[in-house]
């Protein structure tokens, strides 16, 4: 069996806490197969997750006093019941013989204390080229998980945040 | 050098504890913070489940597809029906990431222990105007589910 887990010196990488995958031998194994690496300055550390059955246009507040803001805007993946492309024909008239199409359905949008779908809406401007507008919409079952892990521009550079 | 990993107990103020009440458990800190009193902000890995000011609830785990090694896989759908992913049982309840079709939209859902399940709809709704779906292949990661201490 492989040696799976160093706490220690590592020949590639120095002093800390090392697992590698199964399979791997954890004291020469590429770093790819590691799947946790002391040298990283953060991981998928979960600050909350949400189990909600709808939530409305005008968004959930999701920090509270057990999980107050954590200062900056945080990676959230958001899983809901209709989520892919949405791929529309154009049934008006006079035919514009036109497919809509918008590359991802499951938009959302974050600050450092609320999620709230918004919707993608096609204008196509006189078909002058599309135009895309974001605007309001409920979302269904949704699931999602934050992660402590800053996603907010002026914050991907502050040294007190990654170093 | 600073003290980087902490197993056992732990004492440290910055995260709530004391030497009369004190945490156990994993903790690593970044690169050039002491672990023994660092922020909570500053742990790379913690193994604390609580409220403020342990801050975190768990990690973000991948559950691996039946072979044990892919933590995703594809699977065909055609319209109106429904298609699965065998998954290694950790559990049950897992949240279902579902990606990769075209001109669809994809209904998913919570995980079985072994499997899990995605719906290709045979119409969706979208800005007020329906359309059919065809066949698709998507895309499927299932993310493990903490326990409902941490859902709210």
């Amino acid at each position: 069996m492989a040696n799976r887990v160093l706490i220690g010196n590592r020949a590639t990488g120095g002093q800390g806490l090392y697992v590698s995958a199964k399979g791997q031998d954890v004291l020469t194994c590429a770093d790819k197969h590691l799947i946790l690496d002391a040298r990283t300055k953060r991981a998928g550390q979960i600050y909350r997750t949400g189990n909600q059955s709808s939530i409305s246009s005008s968004g959930l507040t999701w920090t509270d006093s057990n999980a107050p803001s954590l200062g900056f805007i945080p990676l959230i993946l958001v899983i809901e019941q209709e989520m892919g492309d949405a791929e529309i024909e154009d049934n008006v008239s006079p035919d514009l013989d036109a497919d809509w199409e918008s590359s991802q359905v499951s938009v959302w949008a974050s600050t450092e204390t609320t999620l709230r779908p918004v919707s993608s809406e096609f204008d196509p401007n006189g078909y002058s080229g599309a135009v895309y507008s974001l605007g309001g919409r409920s979302g269904t079952n949704v699931r999602f998980f934050v992660l402590r892990i800053p996603c907010q521009y002026g914050k991907m550079t502050t040294s007190s945040l990654w170093t | 050098m600073a003290n980087r990993i902490s197993i056992g107990k732990t004492t440290n103020s910055n995260l709530g504890y004391s030497s009369g009440s004190p945490g156990f458990g994993i903790y690593m800190a970044r690169s050039g913070k002491n672990v023994l009193n660092c922020s909570p902000d500053q742990l790379l890995l913690n193994t604390d489940r609580g409220s403020a000011p342990r801050i975190d609830k768990g990690m973000f785990q991948v559950v691996p597809a039946s072979n044990g090694t892919t933590t995703s896989q594809t699977v065909q759908v055609t319209s109106g029906n429904t298609g699965s992913v065998n998954l290694v049982n950790v559990g049950s309840n897992h949240v279902t990431f579902v990606t990769g079709g075209s001109g669809a939209i994809s209904q998913n859902a919570l995980s079985g222990s072994t499997s899990t399940t995605i719906t290709n709809p045979s119409s969706y709704t979208y800005n007020d105007i329906t359309a059919l779906t065809s066949t698709q292949i998507f895309r499927i990661a299932c993310f493990k589910t903490l326990s409902t201490a941490a859902l709210f």
